[in-house]
């Protein structure tokens, strides 16, 4: 519930909230480096690890869009880098079909993201995260595919609350 | 196997009594006017009831998953046979286990179209003559419209009115006029602006009642447990907000990505007419234009999901 709320707030409170899927062997280490390396980024950032770029189901993205992040990113290994020599191949063809999609759909273009960060690139890692949360900050809260969440009618809920007593 | 035009009705009873297939699919007469039905039959003596007009319009290739194993005999259209390259593709079907009966067409009837045509008047007695449609109003006057203009859409931009890897033929070839394959609509949604595409989106999916008919046509959507179904984990919930019928929408588009034929099963099932051909062509072009695969042409090509090339796009990566 929280979550909706987030969203109304007023803007000069409101903060990005942004989910990123980081590949366990590149963009994960990297993010790794850049905090070891003591490199400020914002932290409007939530990371969720994956063996894989090619782990990342296009439903992760499109659900966290409809849960009401406001951005996501997905970041994997430079082409030819893969832990599992392939994988962000894979994954490359079908982002870029969902890109595509969700741009000509309408939804805002930096909305959704994706970037390749290597191990050894703290200092891109901090970079793209600063990319992604100004651009994510310049379009605002996310309206677009956010899914409403049900709330009792505030005349029901005084109701419920005299009973309780 | 030659190329010579046969009688459906005769070719049906023929390979059923021979043994060559188990069972026919094809459609029938039903008693509503301008309409026909699928019919699956496993005796010569049945094989009278088999019908091929402009009428037919159902994809008949899913039912081929409820038949594996058997000897199918199937009546396929230009558009239907592509489907069932993608199947075997997809390796799920044999294709010696089927034996195609090709039938040219030149696109189905779409009633809705013939009473807009009408100015929503009454009318009985329809009948095809050719490229001609021939109705009876109630005043008793018989109008005539010609067949063209009262086809699907998606038969306006069909590029596969003939079949091509048939076995029989039970009509002869018609002229393929050069088309475009993807909706002109395509091109026009995408020189609109985000907030215009959004517009249009959210007008579309909030028509969506998420009835899954869409998917229940589709000859390339047959996962045992579909993702709209699945609760372990329950990828999607089916509530009245837009935003699930947008998630069904985008994840049933990526699932079809180099698959879809674009054959319009699903939008003629649609029972609330959301306008899926623009954006299952958008789909189609960018997997044309990205990947350069056309779904249904060849049996052999590897799909474009399934391969990968050192040198795709990479734009979209930072």
């Amino acid at each position: 519930m929280s979550e909706t709320k987030n969203n109304t707030k007023k803007a000069d409170q409101w903060e990005p909230r942004i989910l990123a899927f980081l590949c366990n062997w590149c963009s994960y280490a990297g993010a790794d480096l850049a905090g070891v390396a003591r490199i400020q980024y914002p932290p409007n950032v939530r990371v969720i690890r994956v063996p894989c770029s090619g782990r990342v189901n296009p439903m992760f993205i499109l659900r966290a869009l409809q849960q009401g992040l406001d951005g996501v990113l997905v970041s994997g290994c430079h082409p030819g880098d893969c832990h599992y020599i392939t994988g962000n191949y894979f994954a490359r063809r079908r982002f870029v079909l969902l890109k595509q999609m969700l741009d000509y759909c309408g939804i805002e273009d930096g909305r959704v993201q994706f970037s390749w960060v290597s191990a050894s690139e703290g200092q891109k890692f901090a970079d793209v995260i600063t990319e992604v949360t100004e651009s994510v900050r310049a379009l605002g809260p996310a309206t677009r595919m956010v899914k409403e969440l049900w709330t009792l009618p505030d005349d029901l809920l005084m109701e419920f609350e005299s009973q309780e007593g | 196997m030659g190329n010579d035009v046969k009688n459906l009705n005769e070719l049906a009873a023929e390979l059923l009594r021979d043994g060559k297939v188990d069972v026919i699919v094809g459609y029938s007469k039903v008693q509503r006017e301008l309409a026909s039905r699928p019919i699956v039959i496993e005796n010569a003596d049945e094989a009278d009831q088999l019908i091929f007009d402009r009428t037919c319009e159902n994809n008949l290739v899913k039912y081929l998953h409820r038949l594996k194993g058997k000897k199918v005999g199937i009546v396929v259209k230009g558009c239907d046979e592509r489907s069932v390259v993608g199947l075997i593709q997809e390796l799920q079907v044999k294709r010696e286990d089927l034996v195609l009966i090709g039938a040219s067409c030149k696109g189905v009837v779409d009633r809705r179209l013939i009473w807009l045509a009408l100015d929503r008047k009454p009318f009985e007695n329809p009948r095809l003559d050719g490229d001609k449609l021939f109705v009876t109003l109630t005043s008793g006057f018989e109008q005539e419209i010609p067949v063209n203009d009262v086809i699907y859409t998606c038969c306006r931009n069909c590029f596969s009115h003939n079949p091509r890897f048939a076995d029989y033929l039970i009509n002869e070839p018609v002229e393929q006029p050069a088309v475009a394959s993807i909706s002109p609509k395509v091109a026009e949604n995408e020189a609109k602006s985000c907030d215009e595409r959004w517009d249009k989106f959210s007008q579309e999916m909030d028509k969506c009642i998420m009835c899954f008919a869409c998917r229940n046509v589709c000859p390339a959507c047959y996962c045992e447990t579909c993702f709209t179904e699945a609760t372990k984990p329950r990828w999607m919930s089916k509530t009245d907000d837009p935003a699930d019928a947008m998630f069904f929408h985008f994840t049933r588009l990526q699932h079809l990505a180099g698959r879809c034929t674009g054959c319009g099963a699903c939008e003629r099932a649609c029972p609330v007419e959301v306008d899926l051909r623009l954006y299952n062509d958008k789909l189609r072009k960018d997997v044309n234009e990205m990947f350069d695969f056309i779904a249904g042409d060849d049996p052999e090509a590897k799909q474009p999901l399934s391969c990968y090339c050192l040198e795709d796009n990479n734009d979209i990566f930072k």
